[in-house]
């Protein structure tokens, strides 16, 4: 302890003695770091499992069931036509099966005096949404009915309209038609959002409300997300009976062999619509668990990982940088080293205070790191404001760069120090 | 110069050397492949959009009421709307769209001529024709010119048939762009012949409709008359204004809106000028990026290239005092100081001929970028070379003031 204590007095001596030359490598090293770290506060939430509980567990149904040869289209789709829908949820193979779309609506707490609305993002889906996406209640439940007017409301509109209380029971009006809260989430952060990971979507926020399916097609709720057709049609009710795929299809599979016989299970329905003509490819359905979902949707935005690539070549140039400056400086103190090797410093002292002096460095650059780090932060989000919400900055990834910082200035003190405390003693005294 | 005295020096110090060789390499590398980066954005950016962009204003709204679930209704309202803003000051004309050009994504549908027959595979571009619906001044408006046949008018309007379900006998009039005109007749004009969205009665000029879109597609668009009104759907109001205006008509444009009926809600008013900045801007922030890492890592390697000359300097002190005592001038050795920097740079460009290449590739797995040229390769050359030697005057000017004395103090 007395020796890493005089080390520490040692070290600090050495910096004050070489302000400039530690300023700058201080500098260098910190700028490398918070570049870095700045990219990091938006690719770890990017890169992060959404739902790690049971993400191998949950799947998105994909099928090619394009009806029509002269298209395009022979991939395996996720966006699928009501009716293939419905034969997924048909199924009692998964523990859970959903069906969904995207819409958006406008709500009015009917007893509010005001005639605002409140504009609602929303998901029109079934009754096992929650369930298979684990997602909060605050208050009450899923509803039990597909065609009755419950809903399910998001925290940020039960604030909106209710002021954050239990409403559940109480009544909303959306397009002139009422209906029923029986359930409230928490604040759900869920990110990304792997149900609904395509068009851009997958760092949405979860939506405001939640309302049956079959409630949201009766009524006309619009499709707000990627729609394709090869017949026209007029309104949402409209869909159920014709050839437009928009509805999208999650099940939770427990193992290997429920998937194997889900798979079977879809394969075989496709193969029916072949028999019937219906299913011009080959039949190529998938399933894709939730990581590979947002793998094959490229969820993670591929210009940050372009910079990541190019902000990781940047800190190994401030490595070297000070990694040369070190050098130069351990050459220009050989005297100094090999008068404390002549008094009895052995060469491990050396390499120790050495390490000290980087731990020193690495913790002052740890400290501008995070700070400038923080700053570029801001700047990158001022060029890509969509990633205001995706981009945070917390303890963790402090602590993630004061790791980096300390680590990146003992690898860069590594080759100096060895060259340092290797001197030969009878070269220095000469 | 004794080019084999200077390796000798440099050799002195092999790993210093090494490591400023390899930063300056990679350093290399980044500067082409950021400069890449920043042409390919601003040539996206600067692609002619060859329609009125700078006269265009744009507002998104939706009906918050029921009562717009009445066609009739919605319809009235829209009309009244446009009417009402035409009328401000300095609206030239006005119209509403189904979408608008400069998107992802969009309305669009494939679009072949009539007689195709069932199982012709068509070209892939065709399938994904943006289809726009607007008035009877839905092309002028844009400010974009008919070159062949007519406009469309308001005997066009197919909406009332539309509505009134006759939707799958209907055969309207159309307007089709100059690109895809030619796509799907080749060898003969377009006017005249009936598509699979109706019969061609205009050719419009092209204009840039999908700037993401690759060759001709980008200029595809197919134009009716018909007011879609549907509730839930984003309804967009385009304004022509007289140049200079945009500002003024915007502050007017909600006021005027939401006074013929509340119950709507107006998401978004913007130019269409804003609104292709905007659809650029993450090229654009990536570009930014890119220069701001550039521009740190080029001063990163001039406190290097610094240090590096400086600490080599001092190592050397004694030889260049000898060096001063055999004779050798102040300008002698400024000389073997800057060559030393410049052969370090000569090594760094053979190395960086590689790190620029690695750099391409590994960047081209993430994003699109072009293939780097000897041009651009000079270009950042250059750059390494005026800042390693701005780096070197001041070690350089002070190695000067060593005095021929030197020599004599060690020996």
């Amino acid at each position: 302890m007395d020796m890493f204590l005089y080390y520490l007095k040692l070290s600090k001596h050495n910096l004050k003695r070489h302000k400039l030359f530690f300023t700058l490598m201080i500098t260098t090293l910190a700028v490398g770091v918070a570049v870095l770290l700045a990219n990091l506060a938006i690719l770890r939430v990017m890169t992060s499992d959404p739902i790690p509980e049971k993400s191998d567990k949950i799947f998105s149904v994909n099928m090619n069931a394009w009806p029509e040869k002269d298209e395009n289209i022979s991939e395996s789709l996720h966006i699928l036509r009501y009716r293939d829908a419905m034969h997924i949820l048909k199924s009692n193979i998964p523990t859970f099966s959903i069906a969904h779309y995207a819409s958006q609506v406008y709500a009015r707490n009917i007893e509010s005096k005001s005639l605002t609305r409140f504009s609602a993002e929303t998901r029109a889906t079934t009754s096992d949404f929650f369930e298979l996406t684990n997602a909060p209640f605050a208050f009450g439940g899923t509803w039990n009915n597909e065609n009755s007017n419950d809903v399910v409301i998001g925290a940020d509109l039960n604030q909106k309209l209710f002021g954050g209380i239990n409403s559940v029971g109480k009544t909303i009006e959306i397009g002139k038609q009422i209906f029923r809260v029986v359930g409230v989430l928490k604040p759900w952060n869920l990110k990304p959002l792997f149900y609904h990971a395509t068009e851009r979507r997958a760092f949405n926020k979860t939506d405001d409300l939640y309302a049956p399916l079959e409630t949201a097609l009766t009524y006309n709720w619009g499709i707000s997300a990627r729609t394709s057709s090869t017949e026209s049609f007029s309104d949402a009710s409209d869909t159920r009976a014709k050839n437009v795929f928009y509805m999208q299809a999650f099940v939770q599979l427990e193992n290997a062999q429920q998937k194997a016989q889900f798979q079977n299970y879809i394969d075989s329905y496709s193969q029916s619509l072949k028999d019937s003509g219906e299913h011009p490819f080959p039949i190529n359905n998938k399933l894709y668990d939730v990581n590979q979902w947002l793998d094959k949707n490229k969820v993670v935005d591929q210009k940050i990982l372009a910079f990541a690539l190019a902000t990781v070549l940047f800190l190994a140039v401030c490595i070297f940088n000070a990694s040369s400056l070190l050098l130069a400086r351990y050459h220009s103190a050989k005297f100094e080293t090999g008068l404390r090797r002549a008094v009895g410093a052995s060469k491990k002292n050396i390499f120790y205070q050495g390490a000290v002096e980087s731990l020193i460095i690495g913790s002052c650059c740890a400290v501008l790191a995070i700070i400038l780090g923080w700053a570029f932060l801001k700047f990158s989000l001022t060029l890509f404001p969509y990633l205001n919400d995706i981009a945070s900055f917390d303890a963790k990834l402090m602590l993630l760069g004061i790791v980096i910082a300390v680590s990146t200035s003992f690898i860069s003190a590594l080759y100096p120090l060895i060259q340092a405390s290797n001197s030969s003693l009878s070269a220095q005294i000469k | 110069m004794n080019i084999k005295a200077l390796l000798k020096a440099l050799l002195l110090r092999k790993f210093a050397t090494c490591l400023l060789l390899l930063q300056l390499a990679l350093t290399l590398g980044l500067v082409v492949n950021t400069i890449l980066i920043s042409l390919d954005t601003s040539k996206k950016i600067n692609d002619p959009l060859m329609f009125d962009v700078q006269n265009l204003l744009a507002i998104e709204l939706l009906p918050t009421s029921g009562e717009f679930k009445e066609q009739k209704f919605y319809q009235s309202i829209t009309e009244q709307d446009l009417k009402m803003l035409k009328e401000l000051d300095g609206v030239i004309s006005t119209a509403q769209y189904n979408q608008l050009p400069i998107q992802n994504g969009g309305w669009n549908g494939n679009f072949k001529d009539e007689n195709t027959p069932k199982d012709a595979i068509s070209a892939k571009d065709l399938d994904y024709v943006p289809i726009f619906y607007s008035n009877k001044m839905g092309v002028e408006n844009l400010g974009v010119e008919i070159i062949e046949g007519r406009a469309l008018t308001k005997d066009d309007d197919m909406t009332a048939a539309y509505y009134a379900g006759k939707r799958d006998e209907l055969q309207p009039n159309i307007v089709i762009t100059q690109s895809l005109a030619k796509a799907v007749y080749p060898d003969e004009s377009a006017l005249g012949k009936l598509s699979n969205h109706g019969r061609i009665v205009g050719i419009a000029k092209d204009f840039m409709v999908n700037p993401r879109w690759q060759g001709r597609a980008k200029y595809f668009a197919v134009f009716g008359n018909f007011t879609f009104a549907q509730f839930d759907f984003t309804q967009n109001y385009v304004l022509r204004v007289e140049p200079g205006q945009i500002n003024n008509v915007k502050k007017r444009v909600e006021s005027t809106i939401l006074a013929i009926h509340p119950e709507r809600d107006i998401l978004d008013v913007y130019s269409m000028n804003e609104r292709h900045k905007e659809f650029f801007s993450q090229e654009t922030g990536l570009s930014s990026l890119f220069t701001i890492l550039c521009i740190l890592m080029v001063m990163v390697t001039i406190v290097s290239n610094f240090a590096h000359a400086h600490f080599h300097m001092s190592q050397q002190r004694k030889y260049i005092g000898i060096r001063r005592a055999l004779g050798a001038t102040k300008r002698d050795i400024i000389l073997y100081v800057f060559s030393e920097n410049w052969l370090m740079s000569l090594f760094a460009c053979i190395l960086g001929i590689g790190t620029t290449i690695i750099i391409n590739i590994l960047l081209s797995q993430v994003i699109t970028m072009e293939k780097p040229d000897i041009l651009l390769y000079f270009m950042a050359v250059s750059i390494i070379f005026i800042s390693g030697t701005l780096a070197t005057w001041l070690p350089a000017y002070k190695t000067t003031k060593i005095s021929p004395v030197v020599a004599t103090h060690t020996l």
